[in-house]
């Protein structure tokens, strides 16, 4: 039984940010973790503010910028839309994401509020420098969404901010990405390690660009931009990869006790998986630009 | 206080008055009386409790009544046509794919979601429906040639 409460569902964005700003008032979306955390009483709430009737937070489209995906929409719309397919760790990360059923109803936005360091869908949202537009009484604000990731369930959200949706900027032509990750079983589990590559021009000299995103290995999902300054426009070579992995790694220190995976299993993982997306994105083939 | 809410199970329309604590899951079993749909882990994990929501399959456990307010629910309860059963059912029955049958109303559910959107499911199409669904007895290979099987039925 879950300990009762009250329960608004604004039309407005002005009413939600009266209605958010209340002591122990909490935001609604998907409610796949919000319903399982009323019931354990992680969560005890005054007021449920469920989110879902406001228009502003919906939609996926094109825009000036790239591509827009409001905060509500659901994980496996995410996953069939036709202009996300080409952001391919974002589809088969976000893909990933529990089971069909909780897919649609788990939304982006609170896939990423929840600031899980094991979010699925935030490594290939990273991977594209995905920003984040946030809203509050006192207007919008744009920022990167690796700006907002502060901890373990800890995002830059402040009392009374909502967060609107998501801007993926344009997919370069000849782009490409891959997510994989690693879990207990195979079935329904949470990521134990994380990891989505992407490349364009992959080890060709002076145009190579790779960029690497990594979950469940830092407090937050988090790019290992050190490792990729040394990829940078470089032909690859089996050294040059080693020695981007490790300066990676460096930053790599997955806390002891996880239930899901040892921190040594982790660090292998990383190494393992970012050689496999590159071998895999370069047709099978190490290295040959 | 108490919330009203109005939607359809079954094609029937329900206008109850409800906690907003009361989940989905509750409201299908104590308020109306459909206790096909299952109580198993309350935590989205099992999938007994899925039931269909405005054509999507979803865990009834997982949402709050208030949140149904004005879709369309199916329950197992409306699977059939009268005394004649759904071609899932058919086949279930068929292929022994209910042994305890405590999975089973979700796995039916979860069955009848993916026919209804993709008549002409692939292998992964339907082991991406049944993917989220805990069965202890069967070991789930007569569940998925149970959907084969209906989807030839159907045809």
């Amino acid at each position: 039984m879950i300990p009762n409460f009250d329960y608004k569902k604004p039309k407005t964005l002005e009413e939600a940010f009266l209605l958010l700003e209340k002591e122990g008032s909490v935001a609604l979306a998907g409610g796949t973790d919000v319903v399982v955390n009323l019931r354990e009483e992680k969560l005890q709430p005054k007021l449920v503010v469920d989110l879902k009737a406001l228009e502003e937070l919906k939609g996926i489209k094109e825009t000036q910028e790239g591509i827009w995906i409001g905060a509500l929409e659901p994980v496996q719309k995410i996953v069939e839309h036709p202009l996300i397919q080409p952001y391919t760790a974002l589809v088969e990360g976000a893909g990933s994401i529990g089971c069909l059923e909780i897919r649609y109803r788990a939304t982006i936005g609170g896939n990423i509020s929840n600031g899980s360091p094991s979010a699925d869908s935030v490594p290939g949202l990273l991977l594209y420098d995905a920003k984040v537009v946030i809203v509050s009484k006192d207007g919008e604000r744009t920022t990167s969404l690796e700006s907002i990731l502060l901890g373990p369930g800890k995002v830059d959200l402040k009392k009374g901010e909502i967060l609107k949706g998501v801007i993926l900027p344009k997919a370069e032509d000849g782009s490409k990405s891959k997510y994989y990750r690693r879990t207990r079983v195979k079935g329904m589990d949470l990521s134990g390690v994380s990891l989505a590559v992407y490349a364009q021009n992959l080890g060709i000299e002076g145009k190579s660009d790779i960029r690497i995103a990594l979950g469940a290995v830092m407090p937050t999902v988090a790019r290992g931009r050190k490792g990729e300054e040394i990829l940078a426009g470089k032909k690859l070579t089996d050294e040059l990869l080693e020695e981007a992995i490790n300066e990676i790694l460096k930053d790599v220190n997955p806390r002891k006790g996880s239930l899901r995976a040892e921190p040594e299993y982790k660090k292998k993982m990383v190494k393992v998986l970012i050689k496999k997306a590159i071998f895999e994105m370069n047709g099978g083939a190490f290295y040959e630009a | 206080m108490k919330h009203s809410i109005k939607l359809k199970i079954n094609d029937q329309l329900y206008l109850e008055e409800v906690d907003p604590s009361m989940t989905l899951l509750q409201f299908i079993r104590d308020k109306i009386g459909y206790t096909g749909t299952k109580t198993g882990c309350e935590n989205g994990e099992c999938g007994a409790c899925t039931v269909i929501m405005d054509g999507e399959p979803v865990r009834a456990c997982l949402i709050l009544a208030v949140e149904a307010d004005g879709t369309e629910i199916t329950t197992v309860e409306g699977l059939s046509d009268k005394d004649k059963l759904h071609p899932l059912q058919q086949s279930f029955i068929e292929t022994g794919a209910a042994q305890c049958g405590f999975c089973t109303p979700g796995m039916l559910m979860a069955g009848k979601a993916l026919l209804d959107k993709k008549p002409n499911p692939s292998d992964k199409d339907i082991m991406d429906a049944l993917g989220g669904h805990l069965c202890r007895c069967t070991g789930y290979k007569s569940i998925s040639k149970s959907v084969e099987i209906a989807i030839e039925k159907m045809k």
